[in-house]
């Protein structure tokens, strides 16, 4: 086991802060990371190498970098993840039972609904039955989706004014989705990881991820074809 | 036959001689328990025990000895020493995190010490709204030392009405200002004294316990100089007080 350098130290612990950042802010912070260590790399930075070196020894701890997609931009994220949910981790929320009671009810109407989001008025009628949690007031539950939508649990689009989920609870949340919802989710037929908001394909309904889409048909010259019915696609 | 005060039922059999001095059954196999702990037990405990420091410290909750015994070592507290050595390494390997064991009102507190001695680190680390809140507390520290450790309440609250945080109205930036000022108190930056003087009951403010851990009281005070651009030792209390300083190592 490679032991882990002051600039790999700096890493982990900045993205233990900030629990999730971009590819890009991510680069960018382990080539500062690299350039204040002192260290000198041949090369350009490859931060997928760095990534695993640092999950080699947080992989002990129940801890992970993980790598994700964004579903609405497309865009990737690096997320600090805890891979084991037991008593000690709770302790570590920020939110109360009453939160969670709430959020849990959103990405569930998320996950079960057929575009794979919740329209904003839907969003704030669900406060009024929260189970054993009883009632939460709009004003409060419009903190809480904020907040969540900061952290990027929550993507709020502004165009159709609904909630999807963000790219942090695709990725902390994937294997969970999966677990808890496998009949009624879908994975994208391309990249066969889960797929909660995306397009379905006209002709045999498969669905799959709209960055996937683009990646195909902006790689093909020839005429691209759903991979499952082999029917054209425009 | 046993010389304890509680009633036995049958649901008390438990392995172990029975005497009359001798100890609760159950606690006896649990101390033969935790001396048979296997690798793969205590290899558990000390990753177990490196999450716990790594959550609490994440959320700026004092861990305390007590806390560790009852939530991690389910009150086995014979075992902390071995864990905690475990558990050290892991984060000093992955984090480079190191864990300072604090005497504090005759409380043992355990704190992660970042061994990454870099200039601007710490606010590299944090994200923003949290670095803006850090600006506060540097400010009111600055203030706590220049009064040497101890603030009277309303003067400190007049001197932050100066800079634009008023306690009864919402900041734009801290809201609750006053809220803000009690979480600096249950994280320990802050301490709140209430004494009796001649004027009747009044609140001093301090430097907390992980105010003196985290943060360098010569910095504050050469901060306070560049403001005033003039030589920190121009302050010769505050700055012969720097010798005294609580002891966190």
């Amino acid at each position: 086991m490679s032991t882990l350098g002051v600039e790999h130290h700096m890493f982990v612990q900045t993205l233990a802060a900030r629990r999730i950042v971009s590819e890009r802010e991510a680069q960018e912070l382990i080539c500062k990371c690299i350039d204040i260590s002192g260290r000198s790399y041949s090369g350009t930075v490859d931060l997928q190498d760095h990534v695993t070196k640092i999950n080699s020894q947080l992989s002990v701890l129940f801890l992970e970098v993980r790598k994700g997609t964004c579903e609405n931009t497309g865009s990737k994220y690096y997320a600090f993840v805890n891979c084991q949910e037991d008593e000690i981790s709770k302790l570590a929320s920020n939110y109360s039972a009453q939160d969670f009671a709430y959020f849990r009810k959103m990405i569930e109407q998320i996950i079960l609904s057929d575009e794979g989001c919740i329209h904003s008025t839907d969003s704030l009628t669900l406060c009024n039955n929260l189970g054993e949690q009883k009632k939460m007031s709009y004003a409060n539950a419009k903190v809480l989706l904020r907040g969540w939508c900061n952290e990027r649990w929550l993507i709020e689009d502004r165009s159709s004014n609904s909630f999807q989920l963000g790219p942090r609870a695709i990725i902390e949340l994937g294997q969970y989705i999966q677990s808890a919802y496998g009949e009624h989710v879908t994975n994208c037929s391309l990249c066969m990881t889960v797929c909660v908001y995306g397009q379905r394909c006209e002709d045999c309904n498969t669905k799959f991820h709209n960055h996937c889409k683009q990646r195909l048909m902006s790689g093909n010259l020839d005429q691209v074809r759903c991979p499952h019915c082999k029917s054209e696609w425009s | 036959m046993t010389t304890s005060k509680r009633q036995r039922t049958s649901d008390d059999q438990a392995p172990g001689p029975s005497s009359n001095n001798a100890p609760d059954p159950r606690i006896l196999a649990r101390c033969q328990a935790a001396a048979q702990l296997s690798a793969t037990d205590v290899k558990k405990l000390e990753v177990e025990l490196a999450r716990y420091l790594l959550f609490a410290d994440k959320k700026n909750i004092p861990v305390k000895r007590a806390d560790i015994v009852k939530h991690v070592l389910k009150e086995q507290p014979k075992l902390l020493p071995a864990v905690l050595e475990g558990s050290r390494r892991y984060l000093k390997q992955t984090f480079d995190f190191s864990v300072a064991e604090i005497d504090y009102n005759k409380t043992k507190y355990y704190l992660l010490k970042n061994n990454v001695q870099l200039p601007n680190l710490q606010i590299l680390l944090r994200p923003e709204h949290a670095q803006r809140q850090l600006a506060l507390l540097i400010v009111i520290l600055s203030f706590i030392h220049m009064a040497n450790n101890s603030l009277e309440e309303t003067d400190l609250w007049d001197s932050l009405k100066i800079l634009g945080v008023d306690r009864t109205e919402a900041h734009v930036e801290f809201g609750d200002a006053e809220k803000l000022l009690n979480e600096f108190v249950k994280q320990m930056y802050l301490e709140k004294q209430k004494v009796s003087t001649s004027k009747g009951q009044a609140t001093l403010f301090k430097w907390g316990m992980r105010a003196y851990h985290e943060i360098s009281m010569a910095d504050v005070l050469q901060l306070v100089a560049s403001i005033y651009d003039v030589d920190v030792e121009v302050w010769k209390k505050q700055f012969s007080s720097h010798e005294g300083a609580l002891d966190v190592d």
